[in-house]
């Protein structure tokens, strides 16, 4: 049952190392030559041995013999090489591609994949799970043929130079194959049972080494050590099951050697004084059960790496099996600018949730103009956003973008037209060019100041190294403010027709609030705009207010007219307008 | 007799002289020493196999010379003598695998044991310098690479050593003249490992570093994955991994190189002593110098040799893998840890004064725009409730993270009744002030468990259940499953924002602190419910001294004084209606704030109903 699995699985991704065949049977082809030239030696030895014994010595054929040996020996140094060169780069090839398939495609799954799969395990997919897949093409793959060619081609020599005494000694064989299926079994569980341990300690380090600062808090560096503790001695004991296991399998080999050497010494040697046998075979014979046993042992120890490696192939080729975003192939639609944007009856569901996100919203929004979306958290404002980006396809009903529904866009162009600044700004390790060119390189300094000039950010970083500052992990090296004002500059250098913000609820001093402003202004000119406000001054720089309520259009229209309504949208505007109680 | 006590002397190069000095060159020696018992049992017991191993040959030469004379005697006794041989040795493997890989798990357990201890003891300000994902290569990566010296490593390094050391003595003995062509080309050997050796270490580590920049990659590209598919960013950041992952391959296959040069050319140097056995040794069997027992012997002692040569490249390779692994983990482990040698204070002499004079504190690294905190002449009294309130980034959880020390305040600034913090053991400190962030974290276990987290004493559920209550939580958590027993998963994912902070207030309050400090850790918990918490909780606490911020400021009426906090100093200090006329940016905080909680309301629907 499980290798028929395994086959599956290596089957699957096949067709992404396809174009290694080649290189992959030229490893396999030199596995093949070294192994012939290891399998001669002996013979060669043997020789030797008679033509020193022969009465008379024949000095003669002894140098032959020597000649050859060397030869042997030469060459088989040097397809060594080629082998192991060949091999090496080869699964460095296989994981380059494999490590780049994996990740174009994982960044290539919908929104929704990411809500599920943490970025921790992804990275493991990446870097570990490819590795060791790599793994079974190269190392296993070439030490397995490698072993099972010279298993093989000894068994086929000692039955070719004396079937008689190869088929005693080889009486132990079913023996040795036995053997290994049982304590193979055995040590396979143990194998098992430790990575499962391991994968504990893992998940355990993950967790606790990114709450170190609540550890500190709490003061519970003591309970976690214990619980750490705890889990690594699990680890522990697993670990030394396996090495038990593993313990008991060599001794066997190691016997099952000793039945074989003894055979032959005894039987053989009994048959060479009786003249039945050459003493030069013998001495082949003695060299070829060393041979034969030393691969044995290499194939238990290599059992547990292709196991594990089997394990990530698997996951690997689930990553493959995942359908990533579809997208419409067809040609790319074109837009004026500005475009306008319209909902027709979208209602929305998140697969994880059962309530509706949105429910059945319609709105237009013109060329050119700007929108506040007004709500409570929940409501849907980020949902909105997310489903103009093509995040999330709308449940029912369509979206348009200057006339054409949206999934008739590609998401790349789409996503080029339709520019989104998140509530939480991130911002790329590297420089602050980096971050504002992003993809594009022919920028030029001059522009990118320009922009970070209008967002009303160059004042607060032209002292710190300018475009040059460097902004570490996490930005821990610039204000909120800051980092704000930057990603605007960001969007003011992609130029986008149409704009989604998705306002910072955090309250700024005034000053900061003040350069906000007219960064937000310098934003929304000149482009058709959705933005998801928090506040008042924001509200009053839009041409058209939207207020949602658990995912219902409750009131649409212009300031003055939701006014005139005296609805929702009035009550809190009235609350706005209220000066400080003094 | 005479070669065997010879050859010591003859191997000093091989390491008997720096013996000591090579063992404690060896990553983490010190689990040597303190696994001393194991460890030499482990040797004790490959000394064995390898002296049975030395035993082999010369039953196979016994066995050949009697087949010449036709003693078929002879041969039995060395044929069932052989397989005598091969039983003890089999016992023997069973064993130093046991007792040397076996004991390499400890090793690699205790080390991860003393990282992890170790690394929650670094400050935080230099803790958070790592990545998290370095920090766990570090842990499980690098210890699998120290494991792997300790055990096998050291096991085949000492396998090789005594292998050669007895083999040595025993050909010599056999014939000394094929001995000497044996070793004809050894001393090509050190040439070779040290030319090749150390440029495979040279791209080892550089690939090492590539593959763990790639891996840093691949965490931004996937933790801002929004960000890079808003921004179309899929082909960008395809070439940028792109570009990494080709630096990657060409240190690769440079390394491959001569790795793949190395262990072919060592291995053809012992063929070569095969070589010259067949050639000299077949000469001296026909001038009848030698038996036939003897030149086959000799073979099989050669193939053995061909072991320790082997042997040298793997231990190298480990060794110099495992040297990488020793210097990233004794990086972590030489970071200073927080020093905590303070005595205890006896308890009725500390009840929460807290005081601050003259703290000034900035995050060094940054000169101009350094940011930095002055505060002078603050103090929250017994049984006081300050209100704590200022824009985002003006200091608020700075200052939170200084009165616990998790970042270090300068000497004599925070006093703690009249007694600096700084002499005040951490654990003491951190258990007598409490603290909520509003980032909560929990950990996947049980509610229980995280209620206790890091407490010495046991919790009755009557106390869970109290703490429960007045942090609002009890009925959810009633409702839940398991009760308080139940699963919360990873990081608490199980539960809701708001669920998780309450959680974490009912935490707090468990310990028993004196001083307790909210870090606006009501955000995901709506007006009415923070409303009712601050009152059941201030009712129930009068003796609790508190330091409470919040962007919400709905609660700050209760307060007995706000301070208000500005780019790091506190501007204005008093209470909520000396304030609200007195201080401008408390009259637009609490404005803000309000219209907020208005709109919070109506778009609830209470106020329409």
């Amino acid at each position: 049952m499980k290798p028929k699995v395994h086959f599956e699985v290596i089957r699957k991704l096949w067709p992404h190392l396809k174009e290694f065949r080649f290189r992959l049977m030229g490893g396999v082809l030199l596995i093949v030559v070294t192994t012939s030239f290891d399998l001669i030696g002996p013979i060669l030895i043997g020789r030797a041995a008679d033509a020193v014994v022969a009465t008379p010595a024949n000095v003669n054929l002894l140098t032959k013999i020597c000649v050859g040996f060397f030869l042997v020996i030469l060459f088989k140094a040097i397809s060594e090489m080629l082998q192991a060169v060949t091999i090496q780069t080869t699964g460095l090839l296989i994981t380059q591609r494999l490590r780049l398939r994996v990740f174009e495609r994982i960044t290539r799954f919908p929104m929704a994949y990411f809500d599920e799969h943490s970025s921790g395990r992804l990275i493991t997919r990446v870097i570990n799970d490819v590795r060791s897949l790599s793994e079974l093409f190269t190392a296993s793959m070439s030490v397995l043929a490698l072993d099972v060619m010279v298993i093989i081609g000894t068994i086929v020599a000692m039955l070719i130079l004396d079937l008689k005494l190869a088929g005693l000694i080889l009486l132990t064989f079913p023996c040795v194959v036995w053997a290994i299926a049982y304590f193979g079994e055995k040590l396979s569980e143990a194998y098992r049972e430790a990575r499962a341990r391991l994968s504990e300690i893992n998940s355990f380090l993950g967790e606790n080494v990114s709450a170190m600062a609540t550890i500190h808090r709490l003061g519970a560096q003591e309970a976690r050590k214990r619980s750490f503790e705890g889990i690594v001695g699990h680890h522990q004991e697993a670990l030394m099951k396996s090495i038990h296991a593993y313990a008991q399998v060599q001794p066997w080999a190691n016997l099952l050697n000793g039945i074989a050497m003894a055979t032959l010494l005894g039987v053989g040697g009994v048959w060479v004084i009786q003249g039945k046998v050459k003493v030069g075979i013998m001495v082949a014979f003695l060299a070829y059960i060393r041979n034969l046993f030393q691969p044995i042992r290499d194939l238990v120890e290599k059992y547990n790496v292709v196991l594990s490696a089997l394990v990530s192939a698997e996951r690997v080729a689930r990553v493959f099996d995942e359908p990533i975003e579809k997208d419409s192939l067809g040609k790319v639609p074109q837009i004026s600018r500005p475009c306008g944007l319209k909902f027709q009856n979208v209602s929305f569901t998140y697969q994880t949730r059962e309530e509706k996100a949105l429910d059945c919203i319609s709105f237009e929004l013109l060329p050119g103009k700007t929108m506040a979306i007004v709500g409570a958290t929940g409501s849907g404002k980020s949902t909105i956003a997310r489903l103009l980006l093509r995040f999330y396809d709308p449940t029912h009903g369509t979206i348009f973008l200057g006339e054409i529904p949206l999934e008739q866009w590609p998401r790349s162009t789409l996503r080029k037209h339709v520019g989104f600044i998140p509530q939480d700004v991130y911002l790329f390790e590297g420089s602050v060019r980096d971050n504002l060119m992003l993809a594009n390189a022919e920028l030029s300094d001059l522009y990118l100041i320009e922009q970070c000039k209008k967002a009303q950010v160059w004042d607060f970083i032209e002292k710190r190294g300018g475009l040059d500052l460097v902004i570490d992990e996490g930005g821990h090296n610039l204000s909120l403010g800051e980092k704000q004002l930057l990603s605007f500059a960001r969007m003011l250098v992609l130029d986008p027709e149409v704009l989604v913000m998705d306002e910072a609820t955090a309250s700024l001093d005034n000053a900061s609030e003040a350069r906000l402003m007219v960064a937000i202004r310098e934003l929304i000119k000149g482009r058709t705009a959705l933005i998801i406000a928090h506040r008042l001054s924001t509200i009053e720089s839009c041409d058209q207010v939207i207020v949602l309520e658990k995912g219902i259009l409750k009131e649409q229209g212009s300031i003055p007219e939701l006014r005139k309504q005296q609805g929702l949208f009035d009550k809190f505007y009235q609350l706005y307008q209220e000066g400080p109680p003094c | 007799m005479e070669s065997q006590s010879n050859s010591p002397e003859k191997n000093n190069s091989f390491g008997f002289l720096g013996l000591k000095k090579k063992i404690k060159d060896y990553p983490f020696s010190r689990f040597l020493f303190k696994y001393k018992s194991p460890y030499l049992k482990g040797f004790f017991w490959l000394l064995f196999v390898d002296f049975l191993n030395i035993v082999q040959p010369l039953l196979v030469k016994m066995a050949m010379d009697a087949l010449v004379p036709g003693a078929i005697r002879a041969v039995i006794i060395a044929a069932v003598a052989y397989l005598v041989v091969m039983v003890l040795q089999s016992i023997g493997r069973y064993w130093w695998r046991v007792y040397l890989i076996g004991t390499a798990n400890y090793v690699a357990s205790d080390l991860r044991k003393e990282l992890y201890e170790h690394l929650q003891k670094i400050p935080l300000m230099r803790y958070h310098r790592y990545r998290t994902g370095d920090l766990m290569s570090r842990a499980t990566n690098d210890i699998e690479s120290i494991r792997m010296a300790l055990g096998p490593g050291i096991l085949v390094a000492l396998d090789a050593v005594i292998m050669f050391l007895m083999l040595v003595p025993a050909m010599l003995w056999l014939s000394w003249k094929l001995t000497l062509l044996t070793f004809a080309f050894y001393p090509l050997v050190p040439l070779l490992t040290a030319k090749i050796g150390n440029k495979v270490d040279f791209f080892f580590e550089k690939m090492q570093s590539r593959l763990s920049q790639m891996s840093a990659y691949a965490q931004e590209t996937f933790s801002g994955i929004r960000l890079i598919k808003a921004l179309v960013l899929e082909n960008h950041s395809d070439r940028k991994f792109r570009q990494l992952s080709a630096e990657f391959v060409n240190e690769g296959q440079r390394l491959a190189k001569y790795e793949s040069v190395f262990s072919p050319s060592l291995s053809f140097l012992t063929q070569m002593g095969t070589f010259f056995i067949l050639f000299f040794g077949g000469k001296d069997v026909i001038a009848g110098a030698i038996s036939v027992g003897t030149f086959i012997a000799f073979q099989r002692f050669v193939v053995q040799l061909s072991w320790p040569m082997e042997a040298i490249g793997w231990s190298v390779t480990m060794t110099r893998e495992a040297k990488a692994a020793e210097r990233r983990i004794e990086q972590v482990l030489q970071e200073n840890s927080v020093e905590d040698t303070y005595p205890a204070i006896t308890s009725s002499s500390l009840e929460a004064e807290l005081e601050i004079r003259d703290l000034q504190f900035g995050f060094m690294q940054e000169k101009e725009s350094g940011f930095s905190l002055a505060l002078n002449g603050l103090e929250i009294p017994t049984g006081k409730k300050i209100g704590l309130v200022g824009p985002v980034g003006s200091g608020k959880t700075t200052l939170f993270n200084l009165l616990l020390r998790l970042y270090e305040p300068p000497p004599g600034t925070v006093f703690l009744r009249d007694k600096d913090i700084r002499t005040i053991g951490l654990n003491e400190l951190r258990n007598r002030v409490g603290s909520v962030e509003q980032q909560v974290t929990l950990f996947g276990e049980s509610v229980a468990t995280n209620l206790g987290m890091g407490l010495k004493r046991e919790l009755s559920s009557g106390q869970m259940e109290q703490a429960l209550k007045v942090a609002g939580i009890w009925e959810e958590v009633e409702a839940l499953k398991g009760s308080l027993e139940t699963f919360i998963g990873e990081k608490g994912v199980t539960l809701s924002g708001g669920q998780r902070q309450r959680l974490a207030l009912a935490r707090a309050l468990l310990r028993q602190p004196e001083l307790l400090l909210l870090d606006d850790c009501f955000s995901a918990v709506d007006v009415e419910c923070e409303q009712q918490i601050i009152e059941r909780f201030f009712e129930a606490y009068p003796k609790l001294s508190i330091l409470f911020s919040s962007h919400r400021l709905s609660v700050m009426p209760r307060m007995d004084e706000i301070w208000v906090m500005e780019s790091g100093k506190i501007i204005s200090r008093g209470k909520h209606s000396t304030l609200i006329r007195n201080c401008h940016l408390y009259r637009s905080l609490w404005r803000e704030s309000e219209r907020e909680v208005e709109r919070e309301r109506l778009e609830t629907g209470e106020i329409l109903l």
